[in-house]
């Protein structure tokens, strides 16, 4: 199997991995030439990351440079744009501003950090992990004229989870376009399986062809878990049927595993997005989940923090359960 | 082919700079309004003895900001007996920061010494020649030939002085002194300090679910416009109507006795649709020598223009929809848009 777990270089080593979807790219390539913004939206393993690093070379051959900037490490707005300023001092040079930093106050810092990614001309910025909401208000919404004003068109990323704040007035008015990443189709998903797939391992994936529908991570994950079953059918497999023993449990264990499935990380009882997903009170998704443990079907494993305190319960589905 | 060239320049597109959003302005006059919103900030800021205190209402999109920066480029281009300064406020600092007097007229002070420690940030070249109704011009250019007048260099080289060596700004209990002498220095260079808070959802959280955030409201009025208001200078403050609904925000406004000029509403029962002059004076600007009815049809205009008004005068969502209508007919081959368009995008998008 040729798949890899992380975002595509889809200029080089993965070149030949990469699934062409023209439509997509075009939704978020052209307003990008027309110097428009775009919110792109997707869920973890859509492929956004992937996408972005297509747009970056789409955009670099039609004579369009672009930046690739990742917003998970920025701590703040300000951080945020020395990132963004960094990567245009590396692509195209210092801009009129120069380096010069000087102290003040949080909001004439951030009017000074956005006035120094003024460069000659354009450059697309391409901003990928952003997940703290507050930066992204910040910087989309506070400093919103200011970016306009100087003139980069930026597609950001982010899980439609994460875009609250992003299409919140000011912040919403940013965006010319909001593009969102749908699921693998039917075809789509055979020619991303034949890309990463050799002819031997296709005939093993293609029994389970209920994986369409999915976003790429999910086939991918979901064709490695066929060829590690080798020829043993599906319905021997421990753990495959997780699903079904926790709806013996009841309604509400079958519906926690469920999104403990589709989250594919491992949550505390104090995980926001499960708890939204759930639309559960935390004692009550705490109890939940405690059952599912009891009963073999999830494990557990302490969270790594920087919290004071009796570290956090991390669960997710047990691969190897006991059996029936 | 007209459309493509209005598709690929973004013509119908919601305009986002300041050159951009004053050179298409379309005046109240224009649109055959009788409320002019334009006329009325005008002769406050111009006729009248400052200081006065206003406040603009509008809803997001409404063209709060279009609204100031034609009267603003106005103002730079008339032959006044007394020249504004104009300091335009856009970036907020976070709400849970503007928690006393102090905080805010610090933050002003600090936005004068960004600007070169000169009490204004506009690009009045910038602004003079989109005003004066000429073609497409790029800033670039435009900027390049600007000059800042004796007066101005003399009272900023005061500034930056008094900045560096009385540490403007940097001693809480000395802001408000340090802001007034800021304010005597522009006065007595001969200038009419203009300081206007734009937009000010910036200044201000976003609330759960979409409802307002009142605590930052009230601080934004308490802590700023209240204490800004018993300076020197004029004051405008553009404001969405729901803040109208926080009584500390009523308080401050009758206290300072601000007038309100409302963005005018497109008029809904003109014989032709109003959006139509928007659209083609945007076609006029950009040197699209074409008839709007060749590129767009009436359908689609009212189209737009009911649009406009469902959307509680939301111009800019409307510009950006007439935009993607361009490309969706331009998609089907067709060099002018029909409602079918604009439906489709509108189809699309929600």
């Amino acid at each position: 199997m040729r798949f890899r777990d992380r975002p595509l270089l889809v200029d080089g080593l993965d070149a030949g991995l990469y699934l062409e979807r023209p439509d997509l790219e075009a939704r978020l390539v052209d307003p990008l030439l027309a110097h428009r913004n775009v919110l792109l939206l997707g869920e973890a393993g859509s492929g956004k990351s992937t996408l972005l690093r297509k747009a970056a070379s789409l955009l670099e051959r039609r004579g369009r440079p672009a930046i690739l900037v990742n917003g998970a490490v920025a701590e703040d707005a300000a951080g945020l744009l020395e990132l963004v300023d960094a990567a245009l001092r590396q692509r195209v040079g210092d801009g009129p501003e120069g380096q010069a930093s000087e102290s003040g106050p949080a909001s004439t810092g951030l009017l000074k950090a956005t006035r120094r990614l003024q460069r000659a001309a354009p450059v697309a910025i391409l901003l990928d992990g952003l997940t703290d909401a507050e930066i992204g208000y910040d910087v989309f919404g506070r400093l919103r004229d200011e970016l306009w004003e100087v003139g980069h068109p930026w597609a950001v990323a982010v899980r439609p989870r994460d875009s609250g704040a992003l299409r919140t007035p000011p912040a919403d008015a940013f965006w010319a376009a909001v593009v969102e990443i749908s699921p693998l189709d039917y075809n789509q998903t055979e020619r991303l399986l034949r890309l990463g797939l050799d002819k031997r391992e296709y005939q093993l994936v293609d029994r389970d062809r209920d994986i369409a529908g999915a976003h790429p991570r999910s086939v991918i994950r979901s064709a490695q878990e066929s060829l590690s079953r080798g020829t043993e059918p599906a319905s021997t497999v421990p753990g495959h049927d997780l699903l079904e023993r926790a709806s013996w449990l009841g309604r509400s264990e079958a519906i926690a595993m469920a999104e403990l499935q589709g989250l594919g990380r491992p949550v505390s009882a104090h995980d926001e997005e499960l708890l939204e997903r759930l639309g559960w009170s935390r004692p009550y998704a705490q109890r939940i989940l405690s059952r599912l443990e009891t009963n073999g079907l999830l494990r557990t494993m302490p969270e790594r923090s920087g919290r004071d305190g009796r570290p956090r319960k991390l669960y997710e589905p047990n691969p190897n359960p006991e059996p029936k | 082919m007209s459309l493509q060239r209005i598709h690929d320049a973004g013509v119908f597109d919601d305009a986002t700079t300041d050159g951009q959003r004053t050179r298409v302005y379309v005046r109240s006059g224009e649109l055959g309004l009788t409320t002019r919103a334009d006329v009325m900030l005008m002769n406050a800021l111009a006729e009248q003895q400052p200081p006065r205190r206003i406040h603009i209402v509008g809803a997001s999109g409404a063209g709060k900001t279009s609204l100031i920066l034609r009267v603003v480029a106005d103002l730079v281009r008339r032959d006044l007996e007394v020249e504004h300064e104009i300091l335009i406020l856009r970036v907020g600092d976070r709400p849970e920061r503007l928690d006393s007097p102090e905080e805010v007229m610090k933050m002003v002070l600090e936005t004068i010494a960004v600007e070169g420690y000169r009490f204004s940030n506009i690009r009045s070249d910038v602004l003079r020649a989109a005003a004066a109704d000429e073609r497409t011009r790029t800033p670039t250019q435009l900027e390049h030939r600007a000059g800042l007048t004796a007066p101005v260099v003399s009272y900023s080289a005061t500034l930056k002085e008094a900045y560096e060596t009385a540490r403007f700004g940097q001693n809480a209990s000395r802001v408000r002194h340090d802001l007034e002498d800021v304010l005597t220095q522009v006065i007595e260079a001969g200038y009419r300090p203009v300081l206007v808070l734009d937009d000010t959802e910036k200044f201000v959280s976003p609330g759960p679910d979409g409802k307002l955030d009142e605590t930052s409201v009230e601080n934004l009025y308490h802590h700023g416009v209240r204490i800004l208001g018993e300076l020197p200078i004029d004051l405008v403050v553009a404001m969405h109507p729901r803040f109208g609904a926080v009584d500390r925000v009523t308080e401050v406004v009758e206290r300072l006795g601000m007038p309100r000029i409302d963005v005018p509403e497109l008029p809904a029962d003109a014989d032709e649709p109003a959006l139509g002059l928007i659209l083609e004076r945007r076609m006029q600007r950009d040197g699209i020598d074409a008839a709007l009815e060749t590129v767009i049809d009436r359908a689609a205009i009212e189209e737009l223009q009911v649009l406009y008004h469902e959307r509680h005068c939301d111009l800019r969502s409307v510009l950006k929809l007439a935009h993607g209508a361009a490309a969706h007919a331009l998609g089907r081959g067709s060099a002018r848009i029909e409602a079918r368009d604009v439906r489709a995008v509108v189809a699309g998008t929600q």
